[in-house]
């Protein structure tokens, strides 16, 4: 045996250790709630030159996925961490990946899957990659996510196949236990041995195609490969298992059993609720239960010989499921063991409860239950085989109204806009008149308190001072981020107009979907005539990931707003830098130590992006300039009705993770524009305004100075990154200014 | 040996911003890694966001833990803020057994009453105070009155944890860190509880009035607005803006930079706080041109107006709920 030691960690942190013994050559990764520890962790190892893994944060999971296969074509070891939607949206990569036979690593920390959008644990995640010719590991808890990590990359690399290691999120990702790990990198390393790909995209004397075209009679094959590589694995996994038992004198067997030899009753679960459920079947052994509890370590390949074998005596057997393969009675779980049971033989009958969706607590006693379920129905036959376990009915319950609704009888104002020409007769530009901010406190409050964001956030503040500037009817729609979740958990709702949340990638589409639907359906007659406003609100979250469809929506010209609330990090899930995030920053992601500083990158231009799409209405707002403000709320309504799209961008504070006192946020906001990092412009059919011009351009210092995560830059050795922000910012002023003397 | 009974188990109620969560790791460090128990920490996944609730949990164990719920019956629990009193379990599992630690600088008979506390030894510690005497933060102090009031965890690994895990990202900070431990050790006070004043807490699984009959299909919600019911007073740190009418001049600047819509205008004219949902941030004590807004002492005025703009008054705050939507475990930012 080689030599271990303890280390008191969750199961993401044990990813984190297995990774840096590994020192894989690139991880790419998009943040998502609860695996972004992974890459956090790290990123902070790295800043310590501890690990020289490449870390690239890419702008969504489409593109992580991207990042992982194209590294992992050059021979280069790959690691990636996600979970939920994030999975979801990298599915697609998945099976090009499997199908082309390039391993890699990706642990997913199991979330569900909205909607409703819920970030806590269950499995309705994974059970969508069971088709995609990933192999995958189950850990049940953060000892099991080390070992799989060693483990699963080294069947991966002798099989040529991918490897997705999953554990619960939460309660493993999240939960810290002793755990043993190798005690020299040099032994995992020597365990795993040099990684020779069999094939690379970069040996130019021996060049080949990667991603044939290929229809029948070929494609069949291509499968067939696939399914042997999938038989094959189940022999190098049994062999790994023994050979890391000789190593680490951990014992992993295909199936993990406990009491279940001579048990009549086998609860089956996946994940943390197994441990939970040992001491539930202690329980009912002492009282004269013959009852087990085993849980699968792999879900691909699927050990189906094993796990009956396991049940052969069994009578009954409970499969706790932590998702639904709904309208089938059963989750994926249950069809896989019923399956297998089929195939060898086996009589038991099956019971399945569905349990613990969105991250619900497993009680002892629930473990217990499943198991007297069992043992009830040894003895009655009414049992029902599939049923949900903890749902409930609720109460009567009328719905109060607390507040008249906000629509066009209560917030007409009397703003007024006019419409001037230039010679050639086109519109030049909007005035607007008859408004300011005493007149604004009389709108009726769209987004109403008792939200949950945090003391001083900036959001409800841009929010409401958009708001502030629209008359009529609106309706909003978000996309995922501390603006949605503050506001709308369940059952408590801070909006007092429509409003929808969908996706991070498609909102703008989503909405473009929206208007059109509303026009037309008032074309056809069906719905009276009236005016709404449609307003798409989003962070610069929504606008990395995002982009290419709010671009895409911004080419179709639909009319309405998209309002951007830019902090310059994802907030939402523990502040991870995003492209807007000022370079040299710290975050989660992007730690400042003596081998990294900070945000690798420039902070990106959102609004020049805008104007190549070629709108009709940009421009930007600090909520240091209220009237300024509300006005250009007010032009981009008056463009969304009659013109088209309207972009406008909010620089938005963030106590939490600027890290700045929250009475200051509007002082540094207002830094911020004196040094024209956010300059306050519009662009109105392709011509630049400023509207504020500084006094005296200040430095770029004075505002990041001014920020917890950025003050380190005043110091002499980030004198390189404030130079580069300086320069960056004095080139994009420098442009507006030529542009706005046109 | 250190403990004395098969499993030992600790809460840490807190609301986001005070380190309830890093004292919970440290305490689960401690039993790992100088006790050489079994342990497990973990928290309520609500993290620290400021402001919202969070519960962390620890456990101490002579064998395998194998459980993964929140600690329902606790042998010690930490409560971080009394803004917590009467919170949905917050007193849950508490009897004759428990150790109860309280931040507070009131009486122990004062604090039991607003806990409604059923039985246990109350320990009271002016956490805030000695944090500011030692410029460390309360929850070092809260961590030395917990290792003080288990009874069995040596406080001399309580001062190691602080050195070999705070003490290489914030070495600056170690000698305020381990004074504040100390002082939370020696100053935090006893008193045992035994009558039945208060009835005892069980733990309650959190239950929606709605369910899968009653409520509305797709998880749409048609009550617009009903966050209005949330008080948000909890989130306060002590100190919330007072508003002196006679000096202000209805400029609306107020209302435009207020992120929790507090201010209550009229046809134009200020009429008002809604202080129910002011989280006290200040924004608007620093914005005001005429200091017609001040910063005040919780609790000095009573001037709350509550939301004009309802057309329903008729019903009961909520506190905002430990509804855990962020993960930002990260203590990237935070002082230690």
């Amino acid at each position: 045996m080689l030599s271990q030691k303890m280390v008191f960690a969750s199961g993401n942190e044990a990813a984190v250790h297995a990774a840096r013994q590994i020192d894989y050559h690139v991880m790419g990764y998009y943040p998502i709630t609860p695996s972004t520890q992974v890459a956090e962790g790290l990123d902070l190892l790295k800043s310590k030159g501890d690990v020289s893994t490449v870390m690239i944060a890419a702008e969504g999971e489409h593109s992580a996925a991207g990042i992982c296969y194209g590294s992992a074509l050059t021979g280069a070891r790959v690691l990636n961490a996600t979970s939920a939607n994030g999975l979801l949206y990298a599915l697609e990569q998945l099976p090009v990946q499997s199908g082309t036979r390039v391993p890699m690593v990706m642990n997913v920390a199991c979330r569900t899957v909205s909607a409703p959008l819920c970030i806590k644990g269950d499995h309705s995640d994974i059970m969508y990659t069971l088709n995609c010719g990933w192999l995958i590991f189950f850990a049940k808890d953060n000892q099991e996510v080390y070992d799989f990590n060693i483990i699963g990359l080294k069947v991966a690399e002798k099989i040529k196949l991918p490897v997705i290691i999953a554990y619960d999120g939460f309660f493993t990702s999240h939960q810290k236990k002793k755990m043993q790990i190798f005690e020299n990198d040099s032994d995992v390393r020597e365990y795993l041995g040099e990684y020779k790909a069999d094939f690379t995209c970069i040996d130019c004397e021996a060049p080949i195609t990667i991603g044939s075209y290929m229809n029948e009679p070929d494609i069949i094959n291509n499968k067939y490969q696939l399914n042997i590589a999938m038989e094959e694995a189940k022999g190098v996994i049994a062999c790994e298992f023994d050979r890391y038992n000789e190593l680490t004198d951990r014992n992993y067997n295909i199936i993990h059993k406990y009491m279940t030899d001579d048990a009549e009753v086998i609860f089956i679960v996946l994940g943390s609720a197994f441990d939970t459920s040992k001491d539930a079947v202690d329980k009912m052994r002492e009282k004269g239960y013959k009852v087990g509890v085993l849980t699968l370590q792999l879900l691909r390949p699927f050990f189906a010989r094993e796990l009956s074998g396991a049940c052969r005596n069994a009578k009954v057997v409970v499969i706790g499921e932590r998702q639904d393969s709904y309208g089938s009675n059963g989750g994926n779980l249950s069809k896989e063991i019923k399956s297998a049971f089929y195939d060898h033989d086996v009589r038991a009958k099956v019971i399945t409860r569905v349990f613990g969706l969105g991250g619900k607590e497993f009680y002892k006693e629930d473990a217990e239950n499943m198991l007297w379920l069992g043992i009830e129905s040894l003895e009655f036959k009414d049992i029902y085989k599939f049923d949900y376990y903890g749902a409930y009915r609720g109460e009567a319950y009328e719905n109060k109204k607390y507040f008249e609704p906000v629509t066009e009888k209560n917030s007409t104002l009397g703003y007024e806009t006019e419409e001037i020409k230039n010679d050639n007769g086109d519109t030049d530009h909007i005035a607007v008149k008859n408004i300011n901010i005493k007149k604004a406190t009389e709108m009726p409050k769209r987004l109403v308190a008792g939200h949950s964001a945090c003391s001083g956030c900036g959001i409800p503040v841009n929010v409401n001072l958009l708001l502030k500037g629209i008359e009529g009817n609106v309706v909003l729609i978000f996309n995922t981020g501390c603006g949605m979740v503050v506001t709308t958990g369940y059952p408590s709702t801070s909006f007092r107009v429509n409003y929808i949340h969908n996706l991070f990638q498609n909102t703008a589409a989503t909405l473009s979907g929206v208007v059109e639907g509303y026009k037309e359906r008032q074309r056809r007659g069906e719905i009276p005539r009236g005016k709404i406003t449609f307003i798409m609100v989003c962070g610069d979250g929504g606008m990395d990931i995002g982009l290419g469809s709010a671009l895409g929506t911004a080419a179709r010209n639909h009319n309405m707003i998209i309002f951007e609330y830019d902090n310059g990090g994802y907030m939402n899930t523990g502040y991870q830098y995003s492209y807007t995030t000022p370079m040299g920053a710290r975050s989660a992601t992007s730690h400042v130590g003596k081998a990294e500083s900070g945000k690798p990158f420039i902070h990106k231009d959102t609004p020049m992006l805008f104007k190549a799409a070629g709108i009709p209405y940009i421009a930007t707002v600090a909520e240091n300039q209220p009237m300024d403000f509300i006005k250009k709320a007010k032009k981009a309504q008056y463009y969304a009705d009659n013109h088209g799209l309207a972009y406008i961008k909010a620089l938005s504070a963030c106590p939490l993770n600027w890290n700045d006192p929250p009475r200051h946020e509007r002082a540094v906001i207002a830094k911020a524009v004196e040094c024209c990092y956010h300059p306050l412009y519009e662009i109105e059919n392709g011509k630049t305004r400023i509207t504020y011009m500084p006094k005296e351009k200040t430095g770029v210092l004075d505002f990041l100075g001014a920020m917890g995560r950025t003050k380190h830059l005043v110091k002499e050795e980030y004198k390189h990154i404030a130079d580069a922000i300086q320069t960056e910012v004095d080139r994009r002023w420098e442009s507006l200014l030529r542009e706005n003397e046109k | 040996m250190y403990l004395k009974k098969d499993m030992y188990e600790i809460r840490l109620e807190s609301i986001g911003g005070f380190g309830a969560n890093l004292t919970g790791k440290l305490l689960g460090e401690i039993g790992a890694c100088y006790m050489e128990v079994e342990a497990q920490s973990f928290a309520s996944y609500g993290s620290e966001k400021r402001g919202s609730p969070v519960k962390a949990y620890v456990r101490y164990s002579n064998r395998d833990i194998r459980l993964n719920e929140p600690v329902r019956k606790p042998d010690l629990l930490a409560i971080f803020v009394m803004n917590l009193a009467g919170k949905e379990n917050l007193m849950a599992g508490v009897d004759e057994n428990t150790d109860v630690v309280v931040n507070s600088h009131e009486s122990h008979d004062n604090v039991r009453d607003r806990l409604k506390m059923h039985k246990g030894r109350l320990w009271v510690v002016d956490a805030l105070d000695i944090a500011l005497e030692c410029q460390s933060r309360l929850n070092m102090v809260m961590l030395g009155a917990c290792v003080r009031a288990s009874g069995f965890i040596p406080l001399e690994f309580a001062e190691e944890v602080i050195k070999d895990v705070l003490g290489s990202k914030y070495p600056e900070k170690t000698t305020a860190n381990i004074m504040a431990l100390k002082m939370g050790y020696t100053r935090v006070e006893c008193k045992e509880y035994n009558d039945d004043k208060y009835p005892y807490q069980k733990y309650e699984e959190p239950r929606r009035v709605k369910g899968w009959k009653t409520g509305e299909i797709g998880g749409i919600n048609p009550e617009f607005g009903n966050s209005v019911t949330n008080s948000l007073e909890g989130c306060r740190e002590g100190y919330v803006p007072h508003f002196i009418r006679e000096k202000c001049i209805d400029c609306g600047l107020c209302d435009s930079t207020c992120p929790d819509m507090v201010f209550q205008f009229e046809k134009g004219v200020n009429k008002g706080m809604d202080k129910y949902h002011c989280k006290g941030c200040m924004r608007c004590v620093e914005i005001c041109p005429t200091n017609a807004l001040v910063e005040a002492e919780e609790g000095k005025y009573d001037d709350n107006i509550g939301c004009i703009d309802l057309i329903n008054k008729h019903f009961l705050f909520t506190d905002i709920g430990e509804n855990s939507w962020i993960d930002s475990e990260s203590t990237n930012n935070q002082e230690v």
